[in-house]
């Protein structure tokens, strides 16, 4: 049956899959350090997700006061609620600073001040002197900070003659001895399968929050690369660590950007009452998006949710008046006007915590080089393969991550991605011969997806792993609705067997290709829900109502889960980096996190 | 572009917005549409998403494509939870 496929092969030096802003960065980078590169995107580039990201990127830039990467760090870690790795977090704050600049200087125009510095906005969880103020770090271009990032990376990616493979769905690594040796794609104009062979496969396919019901993700983001490597027998790490963001627009998933509560909108109950001042004191609705995604569900379960059925939250940014709102939050009136139907400067925003983000992904560490437990030893780089963006969990987001620090992460993870193959590739060195069954795996693996002849559809497996999840795996958890979330995932999973691709063509056939998709949702929301319950403490993004604290002494410790082919999940574990990279900071003990 | 699977392909967007409006017209109108019609919707396929995004909201205008606008606008009002 496979040899009924056509393949096309190409060797190149490297191949990044995905062409967000973590992918263009480092197809950039790769191809200007003189490696033959080739970027294989499902999605045209400057439609990746990432041109969803309006918020903006911090940076101790300090150009609205004093500010210091240190304090970066300490939020970063404070945010991660200590789950994060403590070297990888000094290296992306160390190196916020260098990578935005290179990114000014590429060309992405960031919004300025009047003195024509860049111009930096408060963010939740961002603050001075250790917790102490308020900082300004973020900086943004007007509402387009994703898309100027993207257009600006995928420019200069073309001067550096990097080629792009546009439209091609990734269908496997190829793995020999476990090392990676290249992947397969499908092109979807034509048909063809094309195999490249590289020295490095770089992963940046972003996250899965279409395992959710309710998501601000676009339709494409279905964590292909996580699929893959769970294929490829290696383990994800911490997909427990779900991040939801406060305020989607009720009943449609669209993101209201956290700048609007930078520039002073608030939340408020059924009573009115600005409740987060309750729940933090200082930053009040500044806090980090975990602290106030789970108020908000507080509000809402103790009754004094807003709407007919006390089910969702005000946002007011009634009070801010119409300059401020069309200067500084382009975009938001009309979000809200089409998406909810509201008038910003004369009713609040009906909103909802809704999935926002994958702290989990690939394991790597800090040069984005995919690592894993094998032989006792936790950070073994895996041959071949590097992951970075959404995809990867380094970790510097750990068990939550703070707004304005995933462009940022995609950015400078990105450049150290290239900066290591640079060190690493031989530009033009030799690659040694695949063998035909190198690549049979990946080949058997599209046929029987493509003749999957059951009687079940696509949309139908989909939508019900989408509600089991939003129902047992979303912001409150507890052992009961996991266990009984799993034993749900199991039947949704087995149903999968009863799959039905209606069409066999291989041209644009996007019900074969979101089958695939499916199927890769499916592995990924196995590791999500098992992990949940698998973890009995509250950390971060993961709060269970019956284990209410964290536990450091057990579970300061990032969860490893392998998935089989009948996506059953085992899982351990490898140690949280409790030390930094350089001697120019100390180590953040844990503390209890409290805004 | 006359194969709907490549034109379903291309009302994957990178805004989730973007996905329901796009394919919220492809699902309801398209099939039914003028010639004309579904060139226009398919030359609005090609546009960049902050652009596309400032039409679908109203905030920006465009007399060509306003029939088709005011479509996308009527399908989101009436799906306010399809996903």
């Amino acid at each position: 049956m496979t040899n009924a496929y056509k393949i096309i092969d190409h060797t190149y030096d490297v191949v990044i899959v995905g062409a967000g802003g973590a992918g263009l960065r480092a197809t950039l980078g790769m191809a200007a350090q003189g490696l033959s590169t080739a970027c294989i995107t499902k999605v045209f580039p400057t439609r990746s997700h990432t041109v969803a990201a309006q918020g903006g990127m911090s940076a101790s830039l300090g150009n609205m006061g004093e500010d210091h990467w240190n304090w970066h760090m300490y939020d970063t870690i404070k945010g991660s609620d200590w789950l994060g790795d403590q070297d990888a977090i000094e290296y992306m704050c160390r190196e916020a600073v260098p990578a935005v600049i290179e990114l000014e200087h590429f060309g992405v125009p960031f919004s300025r001040t009047e003195e024509g510095k860049i111009y930096q906005r408060p963010f939740g969880g961002m603050t001075t002197n250790f917790g102490e103020g308020t900082a300004q770090r973020t900086c943004a271009a007007a509402d387009r900070t994703g898309h100027a990032i993207l257009h600006t990376l995928y420019q200069q990616s073309l001067k550096h003659h990097a080629e792009f493979y546009i439209e091609h769905f990734a269908i496997d690594l190829i793995m020999v001895d476990g090392e990676c040796k290249g992947v397969i794609s499908l092109d979807l104009a034509t048909g063809e399968l094309h195999r490249y062979q590289a020295h490095t496969v770089v992963l940046a396919t972003g996250g899965c929050g279409r395992t959710y019901f309710s998501a601000t993700s676009a339709h494409t983001c279905t964590g292909d690369g996580n699929a893959m490597v769970l294929r490829a027998g290696l383990p994800l790490q911490d997909m427990e660590f779900v991040q939801f963001h406060p305020t989607g627009i009720y009943g449609a998933g669209v993101l209201i950007t956290e700048g609007v509560r930078g520039e002073g909108g608030y939340l408020t109950n059924n009573d009115g009452e600005r409740f987060m001042e309750r729940y933090a004191p200082n930053a009040k609705d500044l806090a980090s998006r975990d602290v106030v995604s789970r108020s908000m569900t507080m509000e809402i379960n103790g009754g004094r949710g807003v709407g007919p059925d006390n089910d969702h939250c005000f946002l007011n940014l009634m009070h801010l008046g119409n300059d401020v709102i069309e200067k500084r939050l382009p975009g938001i009136a009309e979000s809200a006007r089409i998406f909810a139907g509201v008038d910003v400067n004369k009713e609040p925003i009906p909103v909802l915590p809704t999935v926002h983000y994958n702290m989990g992904g690939i394991p790597t560490n800090y040069h984005g080089e995919v690592v894993t437990l094998k032989d006792g030893d936790p950070d073994t780089v895996v041959p071949g393969l590097m992951a970075i963006g959404e995809a990867a969990c380094v970790s510097v987001h750990g068990a939550n991550r703070l707004g304005s620090n995933s462009l940022l992460d995609i950015v400078v993870f990105g450049r150290a991605a290239a900066l290591r193959a640079a060190e690493t590739i031989k530009p033009g060195s030799a690659h040694k011969p695949l063998k035909p069954e190198d690549s049979a795996p990946a080949l058997d693996h599209l046929d029987r997806i493509r003749n999957a002849s059951g009687a079940t559809g696509t949309a139908q497996i989909r939508d019900t792993m989408q509600r089991t999840m939003q129902k047992h795996a979303a912001v409150f958890r507890t052992g009961e609705s996991l266990e009984q979330g799993l034993e749900k995932m199991r039947n949704v999973v087995d149903s999968f067997d009863d799959v039905r691709v209606e069409d066999k063509n291989l041209i644009w056939n996007t019900d074969l290709v979101e089958t695939l998709e499916l199927e890769n949702l499916l592995h990924q929301a196995q590791t999500i829900i098992y992990g949940a319950n698998n973890r009995p403490e509250s950390r971060g993004a993961h709060a269970r109502d019956d284990f209410e604290d964290r536990d450091d002494a057990n579970w300061m410790k990032h969860t490893l889960a392998w998935t089989d082919e009948r996506a059953n999940v085992t899982v351990d574990y490898r140690p949280v980096h409790m030390y930094t990279l350089t001697d120019d900071c100390e180590v953040i003990p844990p503390k209890k996190r409290v805004y | 572009m006359s194969n709907k699977g490549h034109l379903r392909w291309r009302c994957r967007r990178g805004m989730r917005e973007l996905d329901k409006a796009m394919l919220g017209y492809l699902d309801t109108y398209y099939d039914d549409a003028s010639a004309t019609e579904r060139a226009d919707f398919e030359s609005l396929l090609e546009w960049q998403e902050p652009e596309l995004f400032r039409l679908v909201c109203g905030k920006d205008k465009d007399e060509r494509y306003q029939y088709i606008i005011d479509k996308i606008a009527h399908s989101l009002a009436g799906k306010p939870s399809t996903i």
